[in-house]
C-alpha cells in the first residue's frame, strides 16, 4: 500500500484538529469519579496526579490517566479539601473533581482539576469506614479490648508512638509532672504514626509489646502534631481487628477532632489528645489514692465508734452492777425484815397458841381436879364411915371387950397361964383380973 | 491489782454473767461482796484495754497520716 496518492497531513495538522474536535467536544468543564494512584507536587507548587478507574470486581484498571492541578489552583484546593475532610489528598482516596480537557501539539493530552469536592470522598471513606466497623461487628470483636478488666493502678505502660512525635513528648511530660507523687513507668515502643505504613508498623509494635514478656498494666498508642489530616490509617481493619485481640487494654490518643477512628471505637479507652491519656492514667492513680484515704478514713471513724461502743457498754455494765448490787441488797434485806417480821408474828402465834393450850390444860385440871377432891371425900366418907365401925370404941358399946396380957391383945388361951394378970377393956374402963382356971372352948362342956 | 490475762470478750462475758447472777438472785451474800469485787476489777480491765488499743491504733493511724 502506497500513501502517495492520498492526501496526507503534517503530525501538526493532525494534533491541530485532535486540538480543535477536543475544544468544541469538551468546551466546559466536565464533574469525574477517579482514584488517586499517585501524587506528586513539583517545587514550583504543581500538582501531578495520576488518576486511576479500577473496577470494583477485580481491581483491574479500567482507565488511567495523568491530571494536573496547577499551582495558583493546587494552593486553595488541598487546604480545603483537607480541612473539610480530615484527611490528606493523597494516593490511594477516591475524589469526585472538575476536569476540563487540554490537548498542545507538543505535551499531548491532558487534565486539568480546577475543583475537588470533598464530600464525595468523604462519602467515600465513611461508607468504607463503615464496611470495616460492620465486619468487626460480624466477627463479634469490637468491645472485646474494651472488655478487659482495667488495671486499678496502671503503673507500667507501654506507649506506642514515635520519639520525635509533638504527641509523645507531650505525654511524657504530663506524667513526668506526676511522678513527684506516683511513680508511672513508661517504655516507648517505636512505629510509624501516620500514613499507609502505619497499620503495620503499629501492628509489629503490639507484637514487640507482647513478645518482650515484659508485664505491662496497658498499652497507649499516641501520635499528635504532624497532620492532623492523616487519620485514615486508623481505620485500617487489621489494625483495628489487632487491637480487638490484644491481651491489655489499649489506650488511643490519637487527635482526631471529628469522628473517631475504628482504632479509637474499638479501643479499651479513647481519648482526644496525648496529654488526655496521660490525665487519664493519673486520673485512675488519683482515684486509688482517693480510695485509699477514705478507707483509711472509715478505718479511724469505725475504731472511734468501737471504742465508744465499748466504753458505752463498759459505763452500762459498771451502771448494772451499782444498781444490781443494791437493788441485791435491798431485796435481802427486804426478806430479812419480812423474815424477822415472820418470826414476830410466828413467835406469838406460838405464844398464843401456848397460852391457849395451857388455858385449855388448866380449865382440865380444874375439872379434873374437882372431881378428884369430891371423890377423895367420898372415900375418906366412906374410909370414916368404915373406921367408925371397926373402932374397938364401938365394938365395946356394942358389949365387946378387949383382954390383954402384958400390953398385948389377946386372941387365944394358949398364952395364958394360972395367976396371971389380965387387963380387960371394957367401953368405960378397965378392969384387972387375976387367971384362976383356963377352960378351952373344946373342953367346956366338962366345966 | 493484779495483771491478768483474760481476754477482752471473756472478761465482758463473766461480767454479765455475774451481774445476771446478781439480778437473778442466784448469788449468796456471803459472795456478793466477793463478785462485786471481781466485776468491779474487770471493769477495770477491760476499760484500760480498750484505752490501750484506743492508744495503740491511734498511734498507727497517726503514722500511717504522716507518711
Amino acid at each position: 500500500m502506497t500513501a502517495g496518492e492520498s492526501p496526507s497531513l503534517l503530525l501538526s495538522q493532525l494534533l491541530e484538529q485532535v486540538e480543535v474536535t477536543l475544544k468544541k467536544e469538551f468546551s466546559s468543564s466536565t464533574w469525574i469519579r477517579a482514584e488517586i494512584l499517585e501524587l506528586q507536587v513539583n517545587r514550583r507548587g504543581h500538582c501531578y496526579i495520576e488518576l486511576i478507574e479500577k473496577s470494583p470486581d477485580d481491581d483491574s484498571i479500567l482507565a488511567k490517566a495523568r491530571a494536573t492541578i496547577w499551582a495558583s489552583r493546587f494552593s486553595m484546593l488541598k487546604p480545603y479539601f483537607e480541612s473539610t475532610t480530615g484527611i490528606a489528598l493523597k494516593r490511594g482516596i477516591k475524589i469526585l473533581c472538575r476536569v476540563s480537557i487540554g490537548f498542545h501539539k507538543v505535551y499531548g493530552f491532558s487534565i486539568n482539576i480546577t475543583d475537588i469536592d470533598p464530600a464525595y470522598t468523604l462519602g467515600d471513606l465513611a461508607r468504607k469506614k463503615q464496611e470495616v466497623i460492620k465486619q468487626l461487628r460480624e466477627e463479634g470483636v469490637m468491645d472485646m479490648n474494651r472488655e478487659l478488666p482495667f488495671p486499678l493502678v496502671p503503673q507500667n505502660i507501654a506507649v506506642i508512638s514515635s520519639e520525635t512525635a509533638a504527641g509523645y513528648g507531650d505525654f511524657i511530660d504530663s506524667i513526668k509532672a506526676n511522678n513527684q507523687l506516683y511513680h508511672i513507668h513508661t517504655s516507648l515502643f517505636q512505629a510509624a504514626m501516620q500514613g499507609d505504613e502505619a497499620p503495620g508498623s503499629i501492628i509489629s509494635a503490639l507484637d514487640e509489646i507482647h513478645d518482650s514478656g515484659l508485664a505491662f498494666d496497658c498499652v497507649v498508642i499516641i501520635r499528635g502534631g504532624g497532620s492532623r489530616a492523616d487519620l485514615e490509617c486508623y481505620n485500617n481493619y487489621e489494625l483495628a481487628y489487632y487491637i480487638t485481640q490484644f491481651p491489655l487494654p489499649v489506650l488511643t490518643g490519637i487527635g482526631h477532632e471529628r469522628d473517631e477512628s475504628v482504632a479509637d471505637l474499638v479501643s479499651a479507652q479513647a481519648l482526644k489528645t496525648p496529654t488526655a491519656v496521660a490525665e487519664f492514667l493519673v486520673e485512675k492513680f488519683l482515684a486509688f489514692d482517693f480510695r485509699l484515704s477514705s478507707y483509711s478514713d472509715k478505718l479511724s471513724s469505725l475504731v472511734g465508734r468501737t471504742v465508744k461502743l465499748q466504753e458505752m457498754r463498759l459505763e452500762r455494765l459498771a451502771g448494772d452492777l451499782g444498781h444490781l448490787s443494791t437493788r441485791y441488797l435491798h431485796r435481802e434485806r427486804e426478806s430479812c425484815e419480812r423474815l424477822g417480821a415472820n418470826l414476830t408474828h410466828l413467835s406469838r402465834a406460838f405464844v398464843q397458841r401456848c397460852r391457849e393450850r395451857l388455858d385449855r390444860s388448866d380449865l382440865g385440871i380444874r375439872k379434873g381436879s374437882g372431881f378428884r377432891l369430891s371423890r377423895e371425900k367420898e372415900r375418906l366418907t366412906h374410909l370414916e364411915a368404915k373406921k367408925e365401925l371397926v373402932d374397938p370404941v364401938n365394938i365395946f358399946k356394942r358389949g365387946y371387950s378387949m383382954t390383954l396380957l402384958q400390953g398385948k391383945a389377946l386372941t387365944g388361951i394358949a398364952s395364958v397361964k394360972t395367976g396371971e394378970l389380965l387387963e380387960t377393956r371394957l367401953k368405960d374402963g378397965t378392969i384387972l383380973s387375976t387367971v384362976e382356971k383356963t377352960i378351952s372352948s373344946d373342953d367346956k362342956r366338962e366345966d | 491489782m493484779t495483771k491478768e490475762k483474760i481476754k477482752y470478750d471473756a472478761a465482758v462475758a463473766e461480767i454479765e454473767e455475774i451481774l445476771e447472777k446478781i439480778e437473778e438472785g442466784d448469788l449468796g451474800v456471803d459472795e456478793l461482796a466477793e463478785k462485786v469485787n471481781r466485776v468491779s476489777l474487770l471493769l477495770k480491765i477491760c476499760r484500760d484495754r480498750l484505752h490501750a488499743t484506743e492508744e495503740q491504733i491511734n498511734k498507727i493511724l497517726d503514722q500511717d497520716s504522716s507518711q
